[in-house]
């Protein structure tokens, strides 16, 4: 019992500072409270270690901490040990693995516990994840659509829904969603509340709806003060809106607690954008360093370190190696586009090509991949193809990331043609 | 206390039991729906113990046992099977059903925080089901925190009957918004609003214990505001859906006070008191008969008050506003009134929880007090005479006759008749003789 505590309170004191910005335990935290409790009041009770599984799950979500993943591990294991086979227990256990990125793991042991269970909405809801994060967006699909026949508007299935709409390109019919979510989400579950806004901000964000996706994450953190996903996505805003010495300051608030990689890799981006070459130099540096171990793991940043080595490292090699090995792992639409554009920094723009196309085929709306898109196709001298990519990068988010080089490419595009028609004329 | 005072605790502890039985036995003998489906859910689960939903489907049978009767243990029996229920499935939307109930047991109970606690983590499980917002509101309602319950109730929609305004979350909805438009001060469009919802639940066949529920709700609204006709036309309504309805009946007692038909009223809280022995309604039963100058009979209502007051530790907290008032009213107890009302206050900061303070606090000649407690009970402006009479009086009591007269003269504007001795009281402070018109239907306005 007294490892049982002593772990819990570690996890808690870390999550002091978001604690006290918000002045009052979130709901995560109070649900590991309560069933700590309950493991003193009965240490015997197995469902007493599946509650406080579940609620690390949730606090690991909240606080993006994934060693709250390996507590929630132990607390299943010990549930198993009391009660073998217990049906709740097994559910913690995949929403582990899916957390930990397990994904073809948690593939594995959701499947026997829905045909166990056919009607149990989680385990649908365990299934459509797991396929969304490997990229089976049809499996993913109907697996949604079975949660929703299940129970009509249950907010598990919405968001599934809402995150697949988004992948599909279809962001009205996303932010529909996260609003029916958000109107069910009772008043005391801030974390929640502060999630499904600052998703709706990222998808007014991806077409460059800034004023909206502000207003979003105002709410979010006015809900949630220092919740790491909105100050991500705020940090990306503030990039987007020219704004990098604030985006800088917003990346390295995030960072104060419980960097990862990815987030790593957020702050480098904004100190070269900001012009801060020796600091960016440092942050890129401290990102390779962390992201570079992770190469074979399941939680991973490879799809940043393959977007490090093609824009900043310059190492084509590295790039396509950690791109293949991820593209083996998963073929979700982001793979896809790192893989492509690994392939072209390679040189095999063919290939490439036929990656972006896979990657396009889903329908995402993301300026970033048709910017991608477009240089593909400028490689392979389509003219049309590059420009048609170009637009669309530039019709969708004018602001976005990738903007300034984008509309760089469409007046090499128009050079080019000058130049020509001028040679044409010449002759 | 003496020889005489323990025999006559005796007399009248086998006179409240008698009274009790009564009406137990008496609904015993009708077996009820109700009795039926827990026999049948008690098999259900014996044969499949891990059959959460069965649990949980018991439970609720236990809760409306416990609406039926007013027997508060089957909430006790309501708690063992939801928690079972519980212990089967509790992190899936699956639970957010067994939540929900356990969060109706805790307002039934007054445990007004831990049933907001258990409608918010019933709504946090996703489960798509809007209802656990009803239970939301009404904790907040019992709270005092009226904006959070109108902002609740607004999220009483069924996104399948988008557009179709028959559906039970609309009369849910309806219903609740009704009571707290009637705090708001605006009793015509509470009592539109209790109209709509009585009809949807006519026409989705609900069950006759909660049509009368809703006729009683406006029979109350109506009551208050001073339409005596609506009240009447809404407690009989109630009665004619469920004629074993004891709220209707008590309510039917009211008009008929208000009407001076004293034997009526007597008739009626007495078949009201056989079927549920609440202190309240044996409080009126006690007034009645003091008006008609029977003291004894009103002596045994003064003993069945207390005895079903402090029959066990839930009764106790169920009725502490209940008491306060029968105290206060009589000039009983006052400092048990005071300490009751101070315990209710812990729970409960609704506006009647502050009117019954206020109440208490200048029967027991702490009338500053009684000043601050009563503005908050009129901070929403509610249009109820009982209300304005206790602010008439306390500001009688600090002196400020404009005030004084102000709130008792809206007092009877807003119900000639709305107490048997207080309507008197308040038309001789500010100087005006009652007139009973049209067989006192209506008084002054």
């Amino acid at each position: 019992m007294q490892a049982w505590r002593g772990s819990i309170l570690v996890i808690l004191a870390a999550a002091a500072v978001s604690s006290a910005q918000v002045g009052l335990l979130s709901p995560a935290e109070e649900k590991i409270q309560t069933a700590e409790k309950a493991i003193q009041n009965n240490p015997q009770r197995y469902q007493n270690y599946n509650d406080l599984a579940f609620a690390l799950v949730s606090w690991a979500r909240e606080i993006s901490d994934a060693k709250c993943y390996s507590q929630a591990a132990e607390a299943v294991e010990k549930s198993l040990s009391l009660a073998p086979g217990n049906f709740e227990a097994l559910k913690a256990q995949v929403e582990v693995l899916l957390g930990q990125r397990r994904w073809k793991e948690a593939l594995e042991c959701a499947r026997p516990l829905n045909q166990r269970t056919p009607d149990d909405v989680p385990i649908w809801g365990y299934l459509a994840e797991a396929a969304f994060a490997l990229g089976d967006y049809d499996e993913s699909v109907k697996a949604t659509q079975w949660m929703l026949d299940l129970r009509q508007n249950n907010a598990r299935g919405l968001l599934r829904a809402a995150e697949l709409r988004v992948v599909h390109g279809y962001l009205d019919g996303a932010l529909d969603f996260y609003n029916q979510v958000y109107q069910q989400v009772p008043p005391h579950e801030v974390a929640q509340i502060a999630s499904i806004l600052t998703h709706m901000a990222g998808a007014e964000l991806m077409r460059g709806r800034v004023e909206s996706a502000q207003k979003l994450l105002d709410q979010a953190l006015q809900q949630f003060p220092g919740y790491y996903l909105s100050i991500e996505t705020l940090a990306r805003l503030r990039a987007a809106q020219g704004n990098s010495r604030e985006a800088v300051d917003l990346w390295r608030r995030r960072n104060q607690e419980l960097p990862t990689p990815e987030s790593l890799y957020g702050l480098a981006q904004a100190l070269e954008q900001d012009g801060q070459r020796d600091q960016a130099k440092a942050a890129y540096a401290e990102f390779e360093r962390a992201a570079t171990p992770l190469v074979d793991q399941p939680a991973n940043a490879n799809r940043e370190l393959v977007l490090y080595n093609v824009t900043y490292a310059h190492n084509p090699a590295q790039a396509l190696r950690v791109a293949r090995l991820e593209v083996a792992r998963r073929h979700d639409v982001f793979t896809l586009d790192a893989y492509a554009w690994a392939l072209a920094d390679n040189g095999q723009y063919a290939e490439a090509k036929a990656q972006m196309e896979k990657a396009l085929a889903v329908g995402t709306q993301d300026a970033a991949f048709f910017y991608h898109a477009g240089v593909i196709a400028s490689k392979l001298n389509d003219r049309s193809a590059a420009e048609h990519y170009f637009k669309e990068s530039l019709d969708l988010n004018s602001v976005s990331t990738v903007s300034a080089q984008v509309r760089q490419e469409l007046q090499s595009i128009e050079t080019r043609d000058r130049s020509g028609q001028a040679a044409a004329r010449g002759k | 206390m003496g020889m005489s005072g323990r025999k006559l605790a005796v007399v009248l502890t086998a006179l409240a039991w008698s009274v009790l039985a009564a009406g137990l036995a008496r609904l015993a003998a009708q077996q009820s729906a109700t009795d039926r489906l827990i026999r049948s859910l008690q098999s259900r689960v014996k044969m499949y113990p891990q059959d959460y939903a069965g649990y949980d489907q018991l439970g609720a049978a236990y809760i409306q046992k416990g609406r039926e009767t007013g027997d508060a243990t089957y909430y006790e029996l309501a708690k063992e099977s939801l928690g079972k229920s519980l212990d089967l499935v509790n992190n899936d939307p699956a639970a957010a059903s067994a939540k929900t109930h356990m969060a109706v047991v805790a307002m039934a109970e007054h445990r007004f925080e831990d049933a907001l606690k258990w409608a918010e983590d019933a709504l946090a499980l996703g489960s798509g089901d809007p209802s656990p917002w009803a239970i939301v509101g009404d904790a907040h309602t019992d709270l005092g925190q009226y904006d959070e319950a109108q902002a609740a109730y607004g999220k009483l929609r069924d996104l399948n009957q988008e557009g179709r305004p028959l559906s039970g979350i609309s009369y849910v909805r309806d219903s609740r918004l009704a009571y707290l438009r009637f705090i708001f001060g605006d009793p015509k469009s509470a009592v539109e609003l209790m109209r709509n919802a009585i009809q949807t639940a006519m026409a989705l066949h609900m069950p006759a214990e909660n049509i009368a529920w809703s006729d009683y709700q406006l029979g109350e609204i109506c009551f208050k505001s001073g339409d005596l006709t609506g009240a009447e036309q809404a407690y009989q309504a109630g009665l004619a859906a469920d004629p074993n309805s004891y709220r209707n009946l008590a309510g039917l007692a009211e008009v008929r006070t208000a009407q001076l038909r004293y034997q009526d009223a007597i008739d009626l809280d007495t078949r009201a008191i056989a079927a549920i022995p609440y202190p309240m309604f044996a409080a009126s039963l006690y007034d009645l008969y003091l008006k008609v100058g029977r003291p004894a009979d009103a002596e045994k209502q003064h003993d069945l008050i207390e005895f079903i007051g402090n029959l066990n530790p839930i009764n106790q907290r169920l009725f502490y506003r209940d008491l306060a008032l029968f105290y206060a009213d009589h000039d009983m107890k006052l400092k048990e009134s005071l300490e009751l009302a101070q315990e209710e206050l812990k729970v409960r900061q609704d506006i009647y929880t502050w009117d019954i303070m206020a109440w208490v606090l200048y029967k027991n000649g702490r009338v500053h007090e009684a000043e601050a407690a009563i503005s908050k009970a009129l901070r929403m402006g509610t249009t109820d005479a009982l209300l304005y009479f206790h602010a008439g009086m306390i500001y009688s009591q600090l002196g400020d006759k404009a005030k004084a007269g102000d709130y008792l003269g809206k007092a009877l504007a807003t119900n000639g008749q709305f107490h048997i001795f207080y309507a008197d009281d308040a038309a001789k402070m500010v100087g005006v003789s009652r007139q009973i018109k049209d067989g006192g239907q209506d008084g002054n306005r």
